[in-house]
């Protein structure tokens, strides 16, 4: 028997809620959120394989009436057995779930788009580098017995030597 | 539309190096025209425009062609690699997506075999390209500081872009260790550059920099070219190029956004597709007079492709790095370790490119894959633990040259019209082996000296293939080499390549600056024979 709409909803919110519990100022994601994200992207199947799985898994007792412990042993069994399967349902949660700005926020991530805002990124200290020049160059100077025949496209010639400079 | 009227120079290809050698001959006043595949890319809509950014990495702005499937890309068969290419088919080719780490090869680069006995020594050196060096960098506009030790001086730089609490951390790192480290060399603008807005630390530079800072060539080159009167027709996708009776090129056929077949003729033709569309161009032009792909009597197009196995060393800290901030790819670098020492087990060397850390999601997903962040209570502190707390540092390992290691076209994979698509043959030689193990170990040294307080390291990471080289070797004697010094097959004296397919080894550093000074100085070539023949 192919389980209801509801059915599904409610498998799925419970599944969310242990994968990605609220609290400690953290929202849900919400199924319904999630459901049409991976219709947006293409990736419904795979919502759908995982209620499948669940089904099966939980053929006694629904995956969302059993209780929270039991349901953790559910999940890490599946996680064995059907290592894709989960992996790929539990990504497609968190690209949904990384979208809401309340979580951004919560992880001290701009909420908006990068464009046209910009972040602020401090420049670093460049007197640590005075050592590194001070140790010399560390590249190898090729002689100019080896230097390349001439290049016959009319620009000047050089000898493959080159100076040291500090320029900063 | 109309029959397409005949040209003096045909550019295949307008990524870095079609746009460098496009702009130089325009500036000559030759009659230029550009084919390119792909369109023009529209800034206001990269994906740094919106907060789903991540995303996008993952779908139509992924690196590969494979996973991207624009309309403009074409597939390739890299299932007999561990290394998968990686590119972008659009106006900027694959600058549109790259970091814009922007180093150049080392004088000792272009010496191999005389210096370290391996390989083979290039018909070109350094110091020949040092102008074309300092003209490329003006053009595409490089943000660095001078005085590095690791090479010859490099004049006329930006302020670098800011390396941030991850850079010092780091460089802080390197300096117990004793060892080089320099702000990195970046194709950014970090002031207004040519009409182009400084670099605002966006961040996603690996899917276009909306603000225009990064230079990538469509922003950089093209415009320029085009003032010139260079033309450039888009959505135009090659398929052969011709040979008239007496063996020259005589132009290319190719098809346009409507799918009609057109032949342009030419009477100079130029490949700018890179080291995977160039071999594939050219062995898809196979003909009676050239049966095994055209300018291919050596026996060498496609072979000795060189992909740079990138290793990754990935460091968690306990303090805050803010490391997702900054350009992606820029921010320091080291050679410490990129000369040859015999001792180290291996010859020639690799750059460290310190990376910035990676934005939310992708912290999630790949903690969570690489099962360091669980799901369910636990997910909440772990995923804090780590966002903005990541260091990586990319190990871009020199590859060597090996026959065995090719382009060639698919029996059953086409593109939308038709045309094989390539495929790879690519396996990772013992001199990259152990170098790429010696890279990792010590990029782990520079993450503990720095205060990590977890490492990670793993390599060759699969979609790192962006550095295709080697497919049309330069060299003097045409039995061993596809092209010459100037870039001019030997076996089609009106034929050029000017990626870097031509180049004879791959260096240890990402390869754009070099290529494009490269492309500069063969354009100079053919704007020399131009003027001594009329
Ligand atoms: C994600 C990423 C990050 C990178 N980061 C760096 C970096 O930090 N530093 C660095 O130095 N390099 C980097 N690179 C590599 C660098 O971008 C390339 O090496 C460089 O762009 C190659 O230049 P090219 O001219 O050979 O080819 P491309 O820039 O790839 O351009 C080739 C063009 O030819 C067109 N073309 C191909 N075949 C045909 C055909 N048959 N008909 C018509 N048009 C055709 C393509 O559509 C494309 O636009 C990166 C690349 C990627 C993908
Ligand atoms: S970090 Fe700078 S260069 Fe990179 S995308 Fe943002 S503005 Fe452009």
């Amino acid at each position: 028997m192919t389980p209801s709409p509801q059915a599904c909803d409610r498998t799925l919110a419970v599944l969310l809620g242990d994968l990605l519990p609220p609290g400690d100022g953290m929202p849900a994601l919400d199924a319904g959120q999630l459901a049409a994200f991976a219709q947006q992207h293409g990736r419904a199947s795979l919502l759908a394989t995982m209620r499948e799985i669940l089904a099966k898994e939980c053929a006694d007792t629904p995956f969302p009436d059993l209780d929270a412990a039991v349901r953790e042993t559910v999940l890490a069994r599946i996680r064995r057995k059907h290592l894709k399967a989960f992996a790929e349902v539990f990504l497609l949660a968190i690209q949904c779930y990384h979208l809401d700005p309340a979580i951004r926020q919560a992880f001290g991530d701009d909420p908006a788009a990068p464009f046209p805002n910009g972040r602020n990124v401090p420049g670093g200290n460049l007197e640590l580098l005075e050592i590194v020049f001070e140790r010399g160059p560390i590249f190898r100077e090729i002689p100019a017995s080896l230097a390349a025949p001439a290049s016959g496209n009319g620009l000047p010639e050089t000898t493959g030597q080159h100076r040291k400079s500090n320029n900063f | 539309m109309a029959r397409p009227e005949p040209v003096d120079i045909l550019i295949v290809g307008a990524g870095a190096t079609g746009a460098a050698v496009a702009w130089r001959l325009g500036q000559a006043g030759l009659d230029v025209l550009c084919l390119e595949q792909g369109d023009h890319m529209d800034p206001a809509h990269y994906p740094s425009t919106r907060p789903d950014w991540e995303l996008a990495r993952l779908q139509d702005f992924h690196v590969s062609p494979n996973i991207r499937r624009r309309e403009a890309d074409y597939p390739v068969n890299d299932s007999d690699s561990p290394i998968a290419v990686a590119n972008f088919n659009a106006v900027g080719g694959s600058t549109i997506l790259f970091s814009g780490h922007f180093p150049r090869f080392h004088p000792s680069d272009f010496r191999v075999r005389s210096l370290d006995g391996v390989a083979d020594d290039w018909p070109i050196d350094y110091g020949q390209l040092a102008p074309y060096f300092s003209l490329n960098d003006r053009m595409m506009g490089v943000s660095g500081l001078g005085g590095d030790p690791a090479y010859p001086p490099i004049d006329g730089l930006m302020p670098p872009v800011p390396m941030g609490r991850l850079g010092e951390c780091l460089g802080r790192g390197f300096n117990r260790l004793g060892w080089h480290w320099w702000p990195a060399y970046a194709a950014i603008a970090t002031r207004p550059y040519r009409g182009r807005p400084p670099c605002i630390n966006l961040g996603p530079c690996n899917t276009g920099c909306a603000q225009g800072a990064k230079a990538s060539t469509d922003i950089s080159y093209w415009p320029e070219a085009r003032r010139l009167g260079v033309r450039l027709q888009t959505r135009a996708r090659v398929s052969r190029i011709t040979l008239d009776a007496q063996g020259k090129a005589s132009g290319v056929l190719y098809f346009d956004g409507e799918g009609n077949e057109w032949h342009q003729p030419a009477r100079l033709v130029i490949l700018a597709c890179n080291g995977v569309g160039t071999p594939r161009l050219l062995l898809n032009s196979a003909c009676p007079a050239f049966p095994d792909g055209l300018a291919n009597r050596s026996g060498l197009v496609g072979r000795n492709l060189m992909l740079h196995p990138l290793g990754y060393v990935e460091g968690l800290f306990e303090e805050a790095l803010d490391s997702q901030l900054g350009p992606q790819g820029c921010s320091i670098y080291s050679h410490q370790f990129y000369e040859t020492d015999a001792a180290r087990g291996f010859v020639r060397g690799y750059t460290m490119q310190v990376l910035r850390g990676p934005g939310l999601l992708e912290t999630a997903s790949t903690g969570f894959l690489r099962r360091e962040i669980p799901p369910g209570p636990g997910f909440y502190a772990a995923l804090r633990e780590r966002f903005g707390h990541l260091a990586g540092i990319g190990i871009i390992v020199e590859d060597l040259p090996d026959a065995d290691n090719r382009v060639t076209l698919d029996d059953e994979l086409t593109d939308s019209h038709g045309i094989p698509a390539p495929r790879i043959h690519y396996r990772l030689g013992e001199n990259s082996r152990r170098m790429l193990a010696h890279g990792l170990e010590r990029g782990k040294e520079v993450m503990l000296a720095a205060g990590a307080r977890r490492t990670a390291t793993f390599g060759p990471v699969r979609h790192t293939g962006w550095h295709l080289m080697g497919t049309a070797r330069m060299g003097t004697d045409p039995a061993s080499a596809v092209v010459d010094a100037q870039g001019r097959c030997h076996d089609v004296d009106n034929l050029y390549v000017v990626d870097s397919s031509v180049f004879v080894t791959s260096g240890g550093v990402n390869p754009a600056s070099t290529m494009q000074a490269i492309a500069l100085h063969i354009a100079d070539g053919i704007i020399a024979r131009r003027s001594t023949a009329s």
